[in-house]
């Protein structure tokens, strides 16, 4: 279970997070929603170490986060895939893959968790001796994502999967995604702005605005909230209307 | 010997002195390509390693190249400490911050490590003699030194042992993986603090490598350290910059490249066709040599922010100053200020009767104006070049042949200014094609060559004549450097407040971008450069006309490149305040350490110098300006204190 407890997260003299707290149950897809600059990807980096707590705690099955240096968070099982892929763009599909496994615990299983990597998004074997900066946007985004599996992560991070693919790669990614949820445990903590998808395939839901959660519920729940039609989903308009 | 003989054994000569090239530079690829620390101690650790190798070699009495191993163990361990002392705090910044940042301080380093070499060893050339030193054989009518060969043969080990270590190992991996997405390598586990932490060790353990197998076959002296560091970097910048693999054959080319060129024009130019062909180089494959096209080129130092992210975050500053100065400067007390000290300026040599403290107002106006002239184009307009040198000489040698054949002084200065512009039009120009480090090395280049030509065309010492001799005053020559302090920094001034100044600024920031709203970035660049160098051949000329007795070639050296670059960046960049600042701090403690403890005032200087850069990363203004927001946000406390009760 992630525990974020009233954490401020400052850029410089720039608070980007005020106050925010939220839990992630073992075993279920949770997603953060808000819009451009809402400070989603704060978050997630906040979590993964790269960023820093000013104030508050983040702990994970009882594990303290906001001192842990990054690496060892990876160690604890918390990976994150980046927005915008990320990738070692002159290293191959495999050693990528590779890269992922870096910790000591994931290098043992190593094979077992590239030939499950391959099977869960087939073309990463045709281009596996490919590097990386030569694939597709599409194939770019499963090797982050099976890059992060490779941790053999209990949580997985991940910031704005969609972003930049044609609506039905996304929806593929998305279905693996739940088939990686469903079948190996994997907590999914993704951030999105795309909010109708995001609330669709998650358990509960959490929106933040400027810094701050200001809404969380069940995410069926939220995404018929007026509060995010309105917002979001730009429906606020005609229901008035009618 | 016939052509084809004499042409193949230059061949050999090069392909020996490449592969040095190429180890020593692999070193600091590493280092770059992993960490984007620009070390330009690289050259001086090289040196430490030649010394570490004669002493090792001659206290346990062993054949030479037995001390390899342990000169390279002993690197290693130099490294790790250097890293942990100096180099560990700059791994937060952002990348553009972290080029600047190290330059300073290795620069700081090479400093120390340069005299406490002469210090500890003394000045003097040394070599060190095998047993099968001067032994050759002959292979189809030509001549190769043993020592040579099993240097290139070593040298191949190394490299080869290199390229499997980072491509075989799961740690040389990580490195890789490192050094084309830092942030990514930290979010896959990678301990990225290790990483960095061996990688630098390794990349100095090269340099040592390469230092003990140079001392079996050259000379060498403390003196031979900015040598060795320019070499690495033009051999880095001539592969890609940021790339680790393609640098050894970059080496054998510039080597092969010098060593042919020896037999056809001779050896006093012999580094001219290489920096010549270095350049070209660059013009017509700005990514290097052995880029590919293409490819996933992101990780590519071109691509990065090659400063703007260091400096954006001080723009700020600099608009607080500029903007409001303007509107304050009539009516507010700054003006005042600006008066009282210019005022002080003009009276000091009515008061001050002493020589030693006119030469030294002298000297601190020159640097004032040279720095500011630099800040203009690598400052305000983000092209950090390395070239000022060239321009402050030509200044300095046109003024100083005019005046001698009876120009008036006022007009020979004009000359003077004149002439770097002509100059910078003609390798000026083409270089601004170049971006981000690579312009820094190629505009490093064109120093280099001017500074050889000069040195074999006016070999000698300018003597004043008789006549000008007789009227020697030092009290003119202080007016005339004022004026020209005032002129810089008025022209600067004038020039960043105007349209074109705020182009500038926009080119800085994003050159792309400043091109897509519609801004001439050629032309801004181009206006930049000319009044940049104009106001540098001004300052040379005021040089000349400064200096009784000088060698031709001295305005030329490279220190007149490095030292504006450090002392604006100290200062604060893209900031009008901050290299005078900077300029005064700079002279003025170099000078106190001069005066007061003689011998050890360089090393204890550059400490000091590398200790202000850690604790400043962002420069003296910013840290003004810190200071200010503190005291700011102390006074709304207590202000809102008093509220209270």
């Amino acid at each position: 279970m992630l525990e974020i407890d009233r954490i401020d997260v400052f850029y410089g003299d720039l608070q980007a997070l005020w106050g925010v707290s939220l839990t992630v149950q073992d075993g279920e897809i949770a997603a953060l929603v808000g819009s451009n600059g809402a400070g989603k990807s704060t978050l997630l980096k906040t979590i993964s170490g790269l960023l820093r707590v000013t104030r508050g705690s983040i702990r994970f099955n009882g594990l303290q986060l906001d001192k842990t240096p990054a690496y060892q968070i990876v160690e604890l099982g918390v990976c994150m895939v980046h927005e915008g892929r990320r990738l070692f763009p002159e290293m191959t599909v495999l050693e990528n893959l590779e890269m992922g496994a870096f910790n000591a615990k994931a290098r043992k299983s190593k094979n077992e968790m590239t030939a499950w990597v391959y099977q869960t998004f087939p073309r990463l074997k045709d281009r596996r001796n490919q590097t990386a900066g030569t694939l597709s946007g599409g194939e770019q985004q499963m090797l982050a994502i099976g890059r992060a599996l490779m941790s053999q992560p209990s949580i997985l991070l991940m910031d704005e999967v969609s972003l930049g693919l044609a609506p039905i790669l996304v929806r593929h990614i998305y279905d693996v995604v739940k088939e990686i949820n469903r079948s190996k445990q994997i907590t999914i903590f993704l951030v999105e702005q795309n909010v109708r998808l995001a609330l669709e395939i998650a358990d509960s839901g959490y929106i933040i605005e400027t810094g701050s959660i200001v809404g969380h519920d069940k995410a069926d729940l939220l995404l018929h909230s007026d509060r995010v039609k309105e917002s979001y989903l730009g429906f606020g308009q005609m229901e008035r209307e009618k | 010997m016939s052509f084809v003989e004499s042409i193949g054994q230059s061949l050999i000569y090069g392909i020996l002195v490449g592969a040095l090239y190429g180890l020593a530079a692999s070193g600091l690829s590493l280092v770059f390509g992993v960490m984007r620390y620009l070390n330009v101690a690289h050259g001086a650790l090289l040196m430490i390693g030649t010394y570490l190798a004669f002493s090792v070699s001659s206290f346990f009495h062993i054949d030479p190249f037995l001390s390899i191993p342990m000169v390279m163990f002993l690197l290693f361990l130099i490294g790790m400490f250097l890293y942990k002392l100096m180099f560990s705090s700059l791994a937060k910044y952002p990348v553009g911050m972290r080029i600047d940042n190290s330059l300073l301080i290795s620069f700081g380093l090479m400093l120390v490590l340069e005299s406490l070499a002469t210090i500890i060893w003394s000045p003097d050339e040394r070599n060190i003699t095998t047993p099968y030193s001067g032994m050759t054989f002959g292979f189809l009518g030509l001549r190769i030194p043993y020592v040579g060969l099993f240097g290139v043969a070593l040298t191949t080990v190394l490299i080869f042992a290199l390229h499997l270590f980072l491509n075989k190992t799961y740690f040389g991996k990580s490195i890789k993986a490192a050094s084309q997405d830092w942030e990514s390598a930290l979010t896959v586990g990678i301990n990225i603090e290790r990483t960095y932490f061996f990688s630098f060790a390794i990349g100095i353990a090269l340099a040592g490598a390469a230092g003990s197998i140079l001392s079996f076959s050259y000379a060498f002296s403390p003196a031979i350290s900015e040598g060795w560091s320019i070499k690495a970097l033009i051999v880095i910048t001539l592969a890609g910059l940021g790339r680790i693999g393609g640098v050894f054959a970059a080496g054998l080319v510039l080597g092969v490249i010098e060593a042919v060129s020896v037999y056809f024009i001779g050896a006093s130019y012999q580094q001219v066709v290489g920096l010549v062909l270095f350049i070209l180089i660059l013009m017509f494959r700005p990514h290097g040599l052995f880029t590919r096209k293409g490819g996933g080129a992101s990780s590519s130092a071109e691509n990065l922010p090659s400063s703007g992210y260091a400096f954006s975050q001080r723009i700020s500053i600099s608009e607080g100053w500029s903007f409001n100065a303007l509107k304050e400067a009539i009516t507010q007390k700054r003006f005042f200020i600006i008066g009282i000290l210019i005022a002080a300026c003009c009276l000091l040599p009515l008061v001050i009767k002493s020589d030693y403290l006119i030469n030294f107002f002298i000297l601190l106006f020159l640097y004032i104006s040279i720095t500011q002239s630099w800040n203009i184009l690598g400052g305000y307009t983000g092209q950090i070049s390395i070239g000022q040198s060239a321009f402050f000489g030509i200044g300095a040698l046109s003024t100083r042949l005019l005046w001698m054949s009876g120009v008036p002084i006022f007009l020979a200065l004009l000359a003077g200014g004149v002439s770097a512009v002509v100059l910078a039009a003609m390798i000026g120009l083409p270089s601004l094609r170049l971006r981000g480090v690579s312009f820094a090395i190629g505009t490093l280049g064109l120093a280099i060559i001017t500074g050889v030509i000069v040195h074999n065309v006016f070999p000698g010492v300018s003597f004043l004549p008789a006549k000008y001799l007789a009227s020697f005053t030092l009290t003119p020559r202080y007016y005339v450097a004022l004026v020209l302090m005032l002129v810089t920094i008025g022209a600067a001034y004038l020039l960043v407040n105007s349209r074109l100044g705020l182009g500038m600024i926009a080119v800085k920031e994003d050159e792309a971008a400043a091109a897509a709203t519609g801004i001439n970035t050629f032309k801004c660049k181009v206006l930049a450069l000319a009044v940049s160098t104009f106001l540098a051949g001004l300052a040379g000329g005021v040089y000349a006309f400064y200096s009784a007795v000088y060698y031709y070639f001295v305005p030329f050296e490279l220190i007149w490149s490095f030292e504006p670059v450090l002392i604006v960046i100290i200062g604060g960049a893209g900031t009008i305040i901050g290299p005078i600042l900077g300029a005064v701090g700079y002279v003025a403690l170099k000078e106190l350490f001069t005066v007061t403890i003689g011998q050890f005032s360089a090393p204890i200087f550059a400490i000091l110098f590398i200790i202000t850069v850690l604790s400043l990363p962002g420069g003296l203004v910013e840290a003004t300006g810190k200071i200010r927001n503190w005291v700011g946000s102390y006074k709304i406390k207590k202000g809102g204190m008093q509220n209270v009760t």
